[in-house]
């Protein structure tokens, strides 16, 4: 294996609340417009009103449109917004399904809730087995691999929040050891029944959205969608052809620690790694995507790390706009960290400047211009104490 | 091409004579190793993975860096479904504690927590190659090192929701519970290579084999722990292969071969 393998990403796909493709996603993001709608209570101890992001009805026909005869017929959203995506960022990579390049990919992808739609209606006695498709977790990457016609290493990564980076650092490590030269790699999740839940169960959602960093922040705003990137090697790209970015390293740790609660060592030790890994230092870095949920305990913890550690970067968070992807969450940072290196713009976070809590260097207002960017850092974290870090470099 | 020691191979499963799903007979000390608090909330699968991860190896004084590796294909699945199920019949009365019980990582969460690894830590899915995936990522923990110890847990506790689901696959593969618990460390007693491109059999049975003979269970526990066993009776220059096969023609193959009985270089705890 060669740790000195430099890795680029080539292709980006995406769909969100914001609709379907990269274009809806980062006019979202510029404008910090939100589309949250009202969650139907789904028990009797959860409150109506609650906020959610959901993948609008006209993205999901044009996904539709796209993705596997199998998919169509039983159209698991996993594997409708994966297979989406997927094939986005393989036109984007200059890719054709099937093509040699292709063929022998990887795929990884990473999701939290997985099957769920199918999982909750066989248990919810709504739909039998059959019916459903099946919800294995492996059955979306799979179905993205035969989608693509990739038949390298394809396996599901699931580490809550932060699975999508965790399948992002499985395939460095397996382009890195030169079991493949190209990776279609990201992550997924559908709305969850079964995740709603659990989050009313908490109490961490409600009728106010999803305020980044804000000293009015309560709630988490959960969401759907998938983000994918294709991964290339150098050796793997084609004359003249011009990546995003350079993905330097994926770090993974675990605090070890606590079911629910970030623990700020931990988080910060995962921070520490991607840095080491990348070979370079807090100072360098010029923006970061930060997890922030827009819950109390995740923004303290985040925020007081990049106060301290990273008082240089220009921190922002997409969650205010596009909500909570969950085990997605990750990609969509990815790919809006990707977008941002593209264009030298950096997204404002949806909240108000006289909001932001404590010394943060948090963009609001307008999308903020860095025309000599040059590493931006993707934070996941997760329930568990799973904390993934991504850190790009410009290579234009 | 990995080198590494094995400092441990552990199975916990159902005999073959059983119906599938839960454990008729559940270790005896289960209990006394991982205490009862919380059992309501949480699964089988988990119960299990922290019994394994806390017996089969000496317990950690202090944290540590080691790597977790949690190859499964249904996981946590009993405890979603009981959330989902909770929700409906305890309503207003639904209990906080059950959403950590039930992600689909919630056995790696309380893994780590019990052993107090801070290192890599994933749970992973490939189907039918979820064996040699895992072991993968795993060595690879090692080889970079990220982690001087990696452990690794492998198998299913079948809900009947997942029996449902495992069923529907057109092979004809046994699902028994069970799951295998390994501690990889560094070292050079072994080598293991991995072939991980396609199939060129188009009729080769699908699941798992050690050199020719094939598997019949879909639970990857018992052929990894099988497969342990058998690489650790190996002398010097002996090799044996663990193949899985999975749908459309995905493989993946590990040769380990010993190459010594050293075992200087086993990574202690908190190393």
């Amino acid at each position: 294996m060669s740790r000195s393998t430099r890795i680029f990403v080539t292709g980006l796909g995406i769909i969100s609340p914001a609709g379907a493709g990269t274009g809806p996603f980062w006019d979202d993001l510029c404008a910090a417009r939100h589309r949250f709608t009202d969650l139907t209570p789904l028990y009797a101890g959860m409150k109506a009103g609650a906020l959610g992001g959901r993948v609008p009805q006209e993205a999901r026909d044009i996904a539709l449109a796209q993705v596997s005869e199998q998919t169509r017929a039983r159209p698991r959203a996993a594997s409708l917004f994966a297979e989406y995506a997927a094939l986005e960022a393989l036109r984007d990579a200059g890719l054709e399904p099937g093509d040699e390049t292709v063929r022998n990919a990887m795929v990884c992808i990473g999701s939290s809730d997985g099957q769920a739609d199918a999982l909750e209606d066989v248990v919810g006695g709504r739909r039998d087995i059959t019916e459903t498709g099946g919800f294995s977790s492996f059955s979306i990457t799979e179905g993205v691999a035969a989608t693509i016609g990739a038949r390298g290493p394809a396996f599901t990564t699931q580490s809550t929040c932060a699975s999508a980076n965790v399948a992002v650092s499985c395939a460095i490590e397996m382009l890195r050891s030169g079991i493949a030269d190209t990776a279609v790699v990201g992550g997924c999740d559908p709305y969850s029944e079964k995740n709603i839940i659990g989050f009313s169960s908490l109490q961490a959602i409600g009728a106010t959205r999803c305020l980044p960093f804000s000293v009015n922040r309560r709630y988490v705003t959960p969401s759907e969608g998938a983000g994918i990137l294709v991964l290339q090697t150098e050796d793997a790209l084609r004359p003249g052809q011009q990546p995003y970015a350079e993905i330097l390293s994926t770090a993974i740790s675990n605090d070890a620690n606590h079911p629910t609660a970030p623990d700020r060592d931990g988080v910060e030790a995962c921070h520490h790694r991607a840095l080491a890994e990348a070979g370079i230092t807090a100072a360098d870095i010029d923006v970061i995507f930060a997890h922030g949920t827009g819950s109390r305990a995740n923004d303290t913890v985040e925020g007081g790390i990049f106060t301290e550690i990273y008082p240089r970067a220009a921190v922002t968070a997409i969650k205010g706009t596009v909500g909570h992807l969950m085990g997605a969450a990750g990609a969509a940072g990815a790919v809006a960290s990707c977008l941002t290196l593209k264009h030298r713009l950096v997204p404002p976070t949806a909240v108000d400047a006289e909001e932001v809590d404590g010394e943060l260097n948090l963009v609001t207002g307008a999308p903020l211009a860095m025309p000599h960017l040059r590493y931006v850092q993707n934070n996941a974290f997760g329930f568990g104490g799973n904390n993934a870090i991504s850190i790009f470099r410009n290579v234009a | 091409m990995f080198e590494f020691s094995l400092r441990q191979v552990a199975l916990c499963g159902q005999q073959p004579w059983e119906e599938p799903g839960e454990l008729a007979e559940p270790p005896s000390d289960l209990a006394a190793v991982i205490g009862t608090t919380g059992d309501q909330f949480r699964d089988s699968f988990t119960r299990l993975c922290l019994y394994l991860a806390r017996t089969h190896d000496d317990a950690p004084q202090t944290r540590t860096d080691d790597t977790v590796v949690i190859g499964t294909e249904y996981g946590n699945t009993e405890a979603l479904t009981r959330l989902q199920l909770g929700a409906q019949y305890e309503g207003k009365m639904l209990s906080a504690k059950h959403f950590p019980n039930a992600t689909s990582s919630s056995a790696s969460a309380f893994v780590n927590i019990g052993i107090g690894a801070t290192g890599r830590n994933l749970t992973l899915n490939a189907g039918l190659l979820t064996p040699v995936i895992a072991i993968w990522q795993a060595l690879f923990a090692l080889a970079t090192d990220r982690s001087s110890t990696s452990k690794v847990l492998i198998g299913d506790v079948y809900s009947a929701e997942a029996l449902l689901d495992a069923k529907r696959e057109p092979d004809d593969l046994r699902c028994r519970s069970g799951l295998a618990h390994a501690t990889f460390v560094k070292g050079r007693e072994f080598r293991a290579d991995f072939d991980l491109t396609p199939d060129h059999d188009a009729d080769a049975a699908l699941g798992a084999q050690i050199g020719s003979d094939r598997s019949i269970d879909r639970n990857g526990a018992f052929v990894t722990a099988e497969f342990l066993d058998v690489i650790q009776k190996l002398d010097v220059g002996e090799q044996v292969v663990l193949t899985c096969r999975g749908p459309l023609a995905r493989r993946g193959a590990l040769t380990v071969t010993r190459q010594n009985f050293d075992t200087v270089g086993h990574g202690g705890l908190g190393e």
